[in-house]
């Protein structure tokens, strides 16, 4: 293996343990389940790709260790965010909520605006039914 | 335009085969083969598969290839900017959750914004509305300003990609 071939290595398994120890400290730093969710699926995937591309420079392009790294790729970049969509959807269908600190929730101001819309429809409003109350 | 049947199926196996075994004999060709052919077979009632040849329509390359192009640039600079948050607690973190709305109307293209928003780090996608044609995302740094605003830094550069695509899709 050529010296540059050796250099080109070693920058990419560097790079991809960049990403993946930051994705593990990200894990620890978040504040809340979804940011972490985010931390630990996406930046260990780009934490794995160098990885592979390190092999496949490694050990030859057309080498049986190159078909085999783009299945894994392949694999990675669709189960990863599949996976991750999951366990997020799962968490907030079950309730589990944002820090305090997170700045906006539209699906939570869309429901109270739905809610609100229900109300006036149906004529369910706390003044209506006060009024109906002195009505009888 | 998806043939409900057990050859692409088998065709996607023996793409899988042949990179796995990466030994150009006859004898493994012919043995992965017949694999493929059972395990299309046996796996075709779980529904349609588009086959392999379908990316080499002129159309479908150039929209893949887009959409590989526009993850290319998008996910490592949005890895670097969440790493740099992870690595520097002085930055603000403002997450939280987002609702876009989408142009996509087939199941290959909401998979495909779903998939590839989602590698994209800032955002990830958690729930769909396909009736009001909403996605909602939750994102590590909250675009400011109203749903388009946001649409526009989500989902709105890979839809681009997906427009070649979308007439046809939606006309099935």
């Amino acid at each position: 293996m050529s010296t540059v071939i050796v250099v080109v290595v070693a920058v990419l398994a560097l790079v991809g343990l960049v990403f993946s120890v930051s994705g593990a400290v990200g894990i620890l730093r978040m504040p809340d389940v979804y940011c972490r969710i985010q931390c630990s699926s996406k930046t260990i995937t780009m934490g794995a790709l160098p990885a592979l591309v390190a092999l496949v420079v490694g050990e030859g392009f057309e080498s049986a260790y190159a078909a085999r790294a783009l299945i894994v790729a392949a694999l990675l970049l669709t189960v990863n965010p599949a996976a991750s969509h999951a366990l997020a959807r799962a968490a907030y269908r079950a309730g589990v909520p944002m820090w305090d600190g997170a700045v906006r929730d539209d699906v939570k101001a869309m429901k109270a605006a739905e809610a609100e819309d229900a109300d006036h429809r149906h004529g369910d409003r706390p003044e209506d039914r006060r009024e109906g109350e002195h009505d009888d | 335009m998806i043939r409900r049947s057990w050859f692409p199926l088998a065709c996607w196996c023996f793409v899988v085969w042949v990179l796995l075994s990466w030994t150009r004999t006859a004898e493994q060709l012919l043995f992965g083969a017949g694999i493929s052919l059972l395990v299309g077979l046996a796996l075709s009632p779980l529904g349609n598969v588009p086959g392999p040849w379908r990316l080499l329509l002129p159309r479908n390359l150039i929209a893949a290839l887009r959409v590989l192009g526009t993850a290319l640039v998008r996910v490592p600079s949005a890895n670097l900017r969440l790493a740099r948050r992870i690595w520097s607690p002085r930055l603000p973190l403002r997450s939280g959750m987002v609702v876009v709305p989408t142009q996509e109307r087939s199941d290959l293209g909401l998979a495909t914004v779903g998939l590839v928003t989602s590698l994209i780090v800032d955002n990830q996608i958690v729930d769909l509305d396909r009736e009001r044609h909403l996605l909602q995302y939750h994102a590590v740094d909250v675009p400011d300003g109203d749903s388009r605003t946001a649409r526009a830094a989500i989902n709105e550069p890979v839809e681009r990609c997906l427009e070649g695509l979308r007439t046809d899709d939606d006309q099935h």
